[in-house]
């Protein structure tokens, strides 16, 4: 019987094509497939030719059959010239370095950039985000942290005024003290924020800039563990090679007190420009909460401990990018900003 | 607060590196900030030999020096009547630095100068400015760096002392301390002195009447010094740490408030009228001569030291012009005394006076030091200036000072550090800071001596016992302590998916100052701002009250930079007064853009297309979709930040304004091209973002789409158009879109075409045409009731 064989030698082509088409990739050969194929003496021209040995009801449904695939071959033979065609007028080489369709990428600032990474590290170590007023009273800002009317300590952070006793806040510490009146311990927060000093800008520093505080109050809270919440950050930030080193220092709301260190990013410790050759990068401050404020929001101070420590945004991702100068994260450049984010 | 190791080397012995005391004093809590190998006021400064000396030819008074500075002969112009030719002098080259200058090549009345040949004032060796320093014995060639006679190659520490370590501003408080890390004695001064003449109480008469400005004055009289130029190892001294000398009187007061702390003032006896001293308040509109020569308006907060007749000096801040000592002094009057901290702050801070006295007073100096730093001047005074130091102190103290007492629990120490610091270790640590042990075992029992005042409560000792300690010997608590109950913040947690939806469709965040100038505050006419008392600048006066003027500076600022594309946003607070103590403080969410819709890919010759505000309206409605903001709608001719700006509505609630930037506001930022912005009350839309997110059943059966196109009067709104198709096709109607609205000549002047594509859908059916005519012929028969509209052929 001829017909099955018709029927099997139109599979058989339909199958060749197919395989052979999806080779191709440019117009000469998809010319020479063209003529194998489809060409007036092509294979599919062939088996026309030969329907005229079958019998009136083999030659129907072969010639259906074949018309089909006829069709579908002028089809594909058409879509695949139409995609060169899209991308190469004459030469029939595509040229793969030419550019996509360009979009508008949009960006996160490098500080927010920052920060998220700050969140989502104090996030994992239990800690919740509390926020305050950026305009803030006197008292929260300076009494209840400890820095009495007249301290010393005022001179430490230059002040911005709206009234006498209304100011801009000079760091996010205020927070601690609105967390600490509307709960009990335990505590443990991060306050992030942005804050103000009456400073002449310049290369490190700006007028406006942002903070992270964070603060733990429990029983049994310890310097141990205010090591370990510090060494945890400076590792998810930094890597886990990265030391840690607290020296002694002052801040009127926590006792003992210290600014903290983390090795140097660039050189691994053994000093360069960057930790202007000690080795250590300076970071911020931290330390036990004093017990004095621990009375001003009316905690025990014998029963609970806590630790509190700072650290300046801007500081930590001129660190992380090598950003010399401040001033570059409030001009707004999109030509800085396009390199973040 | 400067520290010459030399100077310390006098008290004590130790035998390490300028860098390793320095990592010691830093690791304590004494942050050494820079280590100089040799007094920086001598950078540059050389020996040099002048070969001849000329008339200037355009000043009588100038000469132009030919100096040999060894590598070279600079031509430098002096003005100096002593210089001649054969002298060694020292020069000051260019790059370097004397009398606070930077040496620099200069021009001096048409004659090029190549450096300064310097007097000993400019050299800040001395107030001497009567002609150039010659040096006598030159120690080197010329073009050698030139030491002064006196001068011993020395390293100096500058240490950054905080405010509550008054004690450490002093080079026996440095001691004291490296001391306790050393674990070595420290020496202090004899100050055992040879009394004679007749006694102190006799030529001096202390009245105090403000007991709480001063709660100690104590005096001597030192009789008949000579007053002259100090020695050269007492003025080598104070140059290491900065001081100049003046004459030997007032160098020694300088020398033991640098060797000890504790502020010191010699008055001209002689000007003391009654030859008695008054400390009082000052009477407001009281006006004082400091020794700086500026007067002053004192109030009755000002503590002023009078003698019979009137004032002499501003207590513990400056002495007073009318009795310093001068060349003319024969007998001091030598003040010790403690003044209150807050009373000096007050008037310091007023009058704009930071002295070294103010400095050390304000962080409360030691009310019983005053004994020891004036035996230790009165001594050095009749060693130096040849005086006779009269017997006795005349010394007031009106109300004891009583050293404060503190128990250290050691169990405390370990909850507060946790880790145990030994017994032992603990005491040696006290004893070693000076601090008296009145009971040795636990709990310890310790006196404060008066010179720490800071050391109050148990945990300034546990304090004190870490910065000796070593916080590197408390140990990393390996399993940390941590979830509590975390409380999680909504608000904050949807305000970052803000940010991801923005920077999503291509918006760059940008961060803003807050403060800002009159011309961003004038944007919102409604309200009041917020002003600063003390602005840095105009420019910076004000708290912003909208963030649409700072993204209007961003986008001058980028389209002068030659980026004219811009999606800009940012999340930020902004401010007006309220009337309460606490002005109105709220975040916003503002955007804007300006420029291309799209980037012209390179197969599209050109046809960019400009933003419009449809444009824009497309990306409010798109973050509204993705917050699943119910109802986001636009109502215009609302006027405020936007001329006439147009309301976005969620639901009912306006969360916020969108418009053009008008041409008048644009104009004040020489900004040339439209931009589209829009400011959210940021709580309003975090408000407004649904808690909860349900499935709703996806659709099994195909849709029907039919097109419908209507002439409404140009006033008719889209939206109520689609309002009533909606309700009017009901549950069948599942989407309206317009995909073509005309004016133009074809038609009416005031009419316009509007064509709807309206997709028709069932939940529970596939719709045939007997379903959809009947409700298309209502809907346009409603349309026509409602709104005349009439089908479109
Ligand atoms: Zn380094």
């Amino acid at each position: 019987m001829p017909a099955p064989s018709m029927i099997q030698q139109i599979t058989d082509i339909r199958r060749d094509f197919e395989a052979e088409c999806a080779k191709i990739h440019d117009n000469r050969s998809l010319e020479q497939l063209r003529i194998r194929y489809a060409g007036r003496k092509g294979k599919v021209a062939e088996l026309f030719k030969s329907l005229g040995t079958l019998n009136e009801d083999d030659r129907k449904n072969a010639g259906r059959l074949l018309n089909e695939l006829k069709q579908q071959i002028t089809e594909s033979l058409a879509a695949k010239e139409k995609a060169f065609s899209v991308s190469v007028e004459s030469e029939s080489i595509l040229d793969m370095t030419l550019p996509g369709e360009p979009r508008y990428a949009g960006r996160l600032h490098p500080l927010n950039r920052v920060l998220r990474e700050i969140k989502s590290c104090f996030h994992h170590l239990g800690f919740s985000i509390a926020q305050g007023p950026e305009v803030e009273t006197e008292y929260y800002n300076f009494e209840a942290l400890n820095i009495p009317h007249g301290h010393p300590a005022r001179d430490m952070q230059d002040t911005f005024f709206i009234e006498d006793d209304i100011v801009l806040r000079t760091h996010t510490s205020p927070v601690q003290i609105h967390v600490m009146e509307n709960q009990p311990p335990p505590v443990q927060i991060i306050a992030p924020g942005r804050t103000f000093r009456r400073d002449t800008p310049d290369a490190s520093h700006s007028p406006v800039f942002h903070q992270v505080e964070g603060l733990c109050v429990d029983e049994g809270i310890s310097f141990s563990d205010l090591k370990s919440v510090i060494l945890s950050f400076a590792h998810y930030m930094f890597g886990s090679d990265v030391k840690i080193r607290f020296r002694p220092s002052f801040f009127p709301f926590t006792e003992p007190s210290a600014e903290y260190d983390f090795s140097c990013v660039m050189c691994k410790g053994r000093g360069c420009r960057v930790c202007k050759g000690t080795g250590w990068v300076e970071i911020s401050g931290a330390g036990m909460v004093n017990p004095a404020v621990f009375r001003y929001v009316g905690y025990d101070t014998e029963k609970y401990t806590g630790y509190a420590f700072g650290m300046g945004v801007e500081r930590l991702a001129m660190l992380l990018y090598e950003i010399p100068d401040i001033r570059l994260f409030f001009e707004n450049d999109v030509r800085f900003l396009h390199q973040f984010g | 607060m400067k520290i010459s190791l030399n100077w310390l080397r006098s008290y004590m012995d130790f035998n390490l590196s300028a860098d390793e005391i320095a990592r010691k004093l830093t690791m304590v809590g004494l942050e050494v900030e820079e280590v100089h190998s040799k007094p920086s006021a001598f950078d540059q400064v050389v020996i040099g030999k002048v070969l001849s000396v000329n008339k200037h030819p355009n000043a009588d008074k100038l000469s132009v020096c030919d100096v040999d500075t060894g590598s070279e002969t600079l031509s430098v112009v002096c003005g100096a009547p002593n210089v001649k030719a054969g002298l060694f002098v020292p020069v000051a080259k260019i790059g370097g630095r004397a009398a606070d200058m930077d040496i620099r090549e200069v021009t001096i009345r048409g004659v090029q100068s190549y450096g300064m040949i310097c007097s000993e004032r400019e050299l800040g060796l001395s107030d001497n400015h009567q002609g150039i320093l010659i040096i006598d014995n030159p120690s080197g060639k010329p073009g050698q760096l030139y030491l002064p006679e006196f001068q011993v190659p020395d390293t100096v520490l500058e240490i950054n002392i905080t405010p509550n370590r008054p004690d450490c501003l002093s080079h026996l408080g440095i001691a004291r301390e490296l001391g306790a890390i050393l674990k070595i004695p420290v020496n202090r001064p004899d100050d055992t002195l040879q009394e004679s003449g007749g006694s102190a109480d006799q030529k001096i008469a202390i009245e105090i009447i403000s007991q709480d400005g001063c709660p100690r004055y104590s005096a001597r009289y030192i009789h008949d010094v000579k007053i002259g130029p100090s020695p050269a190892w007492l003025r080598s001294r104070l140059a290491s740490v900065g001081i100049r000398s003046i004459n030997n009187i007032v160098d020694v007061t300088n020398y033991v408030l640098m060797e000890t702390g504790h502020p010191l003032h010699a008055f001209d006896y002689d000007q003391i009228a009654g030859h008695g001293i008054i400390v009082r308040k000052a009477r407001k509109g009281e006006r004082f001569t400091t020794l700086d020569e500026n007067e002053h308006v004192l109030n009755e907060h000002d503590l002023l030291i009078c003698d019979g007749e009137r004032p002499v000096a501003l207590a513990g801040i400056m002495g007073g012009l009318n009795s310093e000592v001068t060349g003319e002094t024969h007998h001091i009057l030598l003040e010790s005394a403690y003044f209150d901290p807050m009373t000096v702050r007050r008037t310091a801070k007023r009058l704009g006076l930071n002295t070294e006295a103010s400095q050390r007073f304000e962080r409360g100096a030691d009310p019983n030091g005053t004994i020891y730093a004036i035996n230790r001047a009165s001594k050095m005074m009749s060693e130096i200036c040849g005086g006779t130091v009269y017997s006795g102190i005349a010394d007031r103290v009106p109300s004891d000072i009583k050293p404060v007492s503190i128990t250290l629990r050691s169990d405390r120490i370990s909850v507060v550090l946790g880790t145990n610091v030994p017994h032992e270790e603990v005491l040696t640590i006290l004893k070693h800071l000076d601090l008296n042990i009145a009971r040795p075992d636990d709990p310890i029992e310790v006196i404060v001596p008066t010179f720490r005042p800071d050391l109050i409560n148990e945990i300034d000792l546990i304090e004190e016992v870490v910065r000796h300690y070593g916080f590197d010997h408390i140990p990393v608590n390996p399993v940390m302590k941590t979830a509590y109950q975390k409380t999680e913040d909504i608000g904050s947690k949807n305000t970052e998916t803000i940010r991801d939806i923005m920077t999503g469709m291509g918006f760059i965040e940008v961060l803003n100052n807050t403060l800002v100038s009159q011309k961003h505050t004038s944007l919102v006419p409604d309200v009041k701002p917020v002003s600063l008392q003390n602005p840095l600048s105009p420019e910076t006066q004000f708290l912003r009250t909208n963030i649409l003027a700072n993204l209007l500076d961003n986008v001058q600022y980028n389209i002068n930079r030659g980026e004219r594309n811009l999606m800009l946003f940012e999340i930020g607070n902004v401010f007006h007064q309220s009337g309460d103590r606490l002005p109105h403080e709220s975040p916003v969410l503002g955007l804007c853009i300006t420029g291309h819709t799209h980037p012209t890919p390179f197969w599209q010759a050109s046809g960019t297309t400009e933003s419009n505000l449809f444009h824009f309206k497309g990306f409010l409605q798109n973050l509204g979709k993705r917050l699943h903001l119910p109802d986001l709608s636009f109502a215009s001719g609302i006027s405020g930040l936007l001329g006439d700006g147009i309301a976005v509505f969620s639901g009912q609630k306006r969360i916020g304004l969108m418009g053009e930037v008008p041409q008048s506001v644009l104009e004040h930022w020489d900004i040339q091209f439209p931009v589209f912005a829009c400011e959210f009350e940021l709580l309003s839309l975090l408000d407004k973002i649904p808690s909860t997110i349900r499935f709703a059943q996806i659709p099994r059966f195909p849709s029907v789409k039919r097109d419908l196109a209507v002439l409404v009067e140009k006033g008719i709104h889209a939206k109520d158009m689609i309002d009533l198709i909606q309700k009017t096709g009901g549950n069948l109607i599942s989407k309206i879109d317009i995909f073509d609205v005309y004016e133009g000549k074809s038609l009416k002047e005031n009419q316009k075409s509007v064509a709807f594509a309206l997709t028709f859908m069932s939940m529970d059916r596939t719709l045939r045409e007997e379903d959809i005519h009947p409700v298309f012929n209502k809907i346009v028969q409603a349309l026509s009731d409602k709104f005349h509209a009439a089908l479109r052929s």
